[in-house]
C-alpha cells in the first residue's frame, strides 16, 4: 500500500538556486519545480518563467508559461515533471499563502491532478501544500528538506545570473506616504533587518501604511482599479509640510526631507530606528546631535495650545525638568510631548 | 465512407497533462477540440495557442498543427 507524501526535497544544487535567486534582486521571484521523473516530489531544477515583479508580487503571463512548457517539452520532459510544483518566494519570513497565492493555486492548478504551491521565504521560511484534484480532492502541508542524498554539483553563477536577467523584470514601486515619495524605490526589508514579529511585512507600521504604486497609473489601473481611484483623489504630493502651518524649528529640517536624501532600505531602517511610524512621518523634523546621529522632534502646528499653557511669552520646566517655551516665542515648539527620538545614519 | 483524419500535436497541462500526436476530423476547429477535451471547462480561462500563436476559436486544424492549452497568467503577492 502506497503511502501518501509527507515530503517535498529539493536537491542541494536546487535549493542553491533557488536561495541565489531569491537574494538576488529586491523582489518575489516566481518559477516552477522540476521534478525528477521516477520521484516527483524531488525537485531537481527551478526554472524561473518570464516574470514581473515587485518587492511584494509576481506575475507571469500567460505566453511567458506557454513558452516556458514548449521550452521543457522540448527537453524531453513531461508535463508533470515541469508545471505541478509553483514555487514562488516572500518577502520576510511569512511563507503563509496570500489571498492572491490562495485564487492562483484554486484557478490555475485547480485543473491539474495534483500541484504544490510552495512557497519560500527571505528569512528561510518554507511551506508547501500538496493538492489531490481527483478522486478523493484534498489537500495536504508537506514539510521541505534538502535532500543531501542526491547527488549534486557546484554553483552555476554565471546561468543563474543570465537567467535572472533574461526572466525577471522588476517593477518600479513607488511608496507613498503623506508628502513623501520614495522613487524608483522598492519596498523591501532594511539592509540587515532579519524581519520579526515587531517589523514583519504584514505588520501595519510598513505594509497597511504604504500605498504601493507601480509608474504608470493606467498600468495600474487595469490591475487594480482600487488603487487608481486613490491616486485620482489624493493631492499631488508636496515636499513642504505648509498644509497645517507647521513651523519648523531653527537648524531643524523636515524629517521627510532627511528621509529623501537616503535609499529606501536606509530611510526605512531609520524610521525603525527612530520609532515613528510611516504616517506620523510628516509631523517630525530633526537636526545631526554632535555624533551625526539623528535626533527627531514632532513639529506642531503654530497654534497656542491652551490646555497648560502659561502665557503667551512664558514658558514653565515640566515635571522632567525640561523647559517647554510658548508657542509665540519659540516659533513651533509645543506643550504636546515633543520627546526626542534618535536614529543613527 | 470513412471521415478524413488530420494529426495535431496536442499539448495539455490540464489533468494528468498530455502532450503528443493525436488524430482530429478534418474540419475540426480550435473551439471543438478544446471543447472534446476539457468538456465544461471555460477557454478564456486557459491559453490556447494554434502553431504557437494565440488561437481563434473558429481557426481550423490542418495537419501538423500543434495546439496548446495552458495556464493563464499566473500572480502571486504576499
Amino acid at each position: 500500500m502506497n503511502k501518501l507524501p509527507t515530503k517535498l526535497r529539493f536537491s542541494p544544487y536546487v535549493w542553491s538556486k533557488i536561495v541565489y535567486l531569491r537574494d538576488k534582486g529586491h523582489t518575489e521571484i516566481s518559477g516552477f519545480g522540476i521534478s525528477k521523473p521516477d520521484d516527483l516530489l524531488l525537485v531537481t531544477d527551478f526554472v524561473l518563467v518570464k516574470q514581473k515583479t515587485s518587492a511584494a508580487s509576481i506575475s507571469l503571463d500567460a505566453p511567458a508559461i506557454a513558452s516556458f512548457i514548449d521550452e521543457q517539452l522540448a527537453l524531453g520532459r513531461k508535463l508533470c515533471e515541469i508545471s505541478r510544483i509553483w514555487i514562488h518566494t516572500h518577502p520576510g519570513n511569512d511563507v503563509t499563502p496570500s489571498d492572491t497565492d490562495e485564487n492562483t493555486f484554486r484557478d490555475r492548478f485547480g485543473g491539474l491532478n495534483w500541484a504544490i504551491m510552495c512557497i519560500v521565504g527571505k528569512a528561510g521560511a518554507v511551506s508547501a501544500r500538496l493538492k489531490f484534484n481527483v478522486g478523493v480532492k484534498t489537500e495536504m502541508e508537506l514539510s521541505a528538506e534538502v535532500d543531501y542524498s542526491y547527488p549534486f554539483s557546484g554553483s552555476n553563477y554565471e546561468a543563474w545570473n543570465k537567467e535572472y536577467a533574461d526572466k525577471v523584470e522588476e517593477e518600479t514601486c513607488h511608496i507613498w506616504k503623506g508628502n513623501t515619495v520614495f522613487s524608483e524605490a522598492y519596498a523591501d526589508y532594511p539592509e540587515g533587518h532579519q524581519g520579526n514579529s515587531c517589523y514583519n511585512w504584514g505588520h501595519q507600521k510598513y505594509w497597511n501604511h504604504c500605498n504601493r504604486r507601480y509608474e504608470d497609473p493606467n498600468e495600474r489601473l487595469q490591475k487594480s482599479p482600487k488603487v487608481i481611484i486613490e491616486a485620482a483623489t489624493e493631492e499631488k504630493p508636496t515636499n513642504k509640510p505648509s498644509e497645517f502651518n507647521m513651523v519648523v524649528p531653527e537648524g531643524h529640517i523636515p524629517l521627510m526631507n532627511e528621509l529623501e536624501k537616503y535609499s529606501v532600505p536606509e530611510a526605512i531602517q531609520l524610521i525603525v530606528d527612530l520609532d515613528i511610524d510611516l504616517d506620523e512621518i510628516d509631523d517630525y523634523s530633526c537636526y545631526h546631535d554632535e555624533k551625526g546621529d539623528i535626533v527627531a522632534e514632532l513639529i506642531m502646528e503654530n497654534e497656542t495650545d491652551e490646555r497648560e499653557s502659561i502665557g503667551e511669552h512664558g514658558g514653565f520646566v515640566d515635571q522632567a525638568g525640561k523647559l517647554m517655551l510658548a508657542p509665540s516665542i519659540s516659533g513651533g515648539n509645543s506643550w504636546k510631548d515633543k520627546s526626542n527620538k534618535k536614529g543613527k545614519k | 465512407m470513412s471521415q478524413e483524419m488530420v494529426t495535431v500535436y496536442f499539448i495539455n497541462n490540464e489533468e494528468g497533462g498530455f502532450a503528443g500526436n493525436i488524430q482530429v476530423p478534418q474540419g475540426t476547429t480550435a473551439a471543438q477540440l478544446f471543447e472534446s477535451k476539457l468538456p465544461g471547462k471555460n477557454p478564456g480561462d486557459y491559453y490556447i495557442r494554434l502553431n504557437l500563436s494565440e488561437a481563434t476559436a473558429d481557426q481550423v486544424l490542418c495537419n501538423d498543427d500543434r495546439f496548446a492549452i495552458t495556464p493563464q497568467k499566473i500572480d502571486g503577492a504576499k
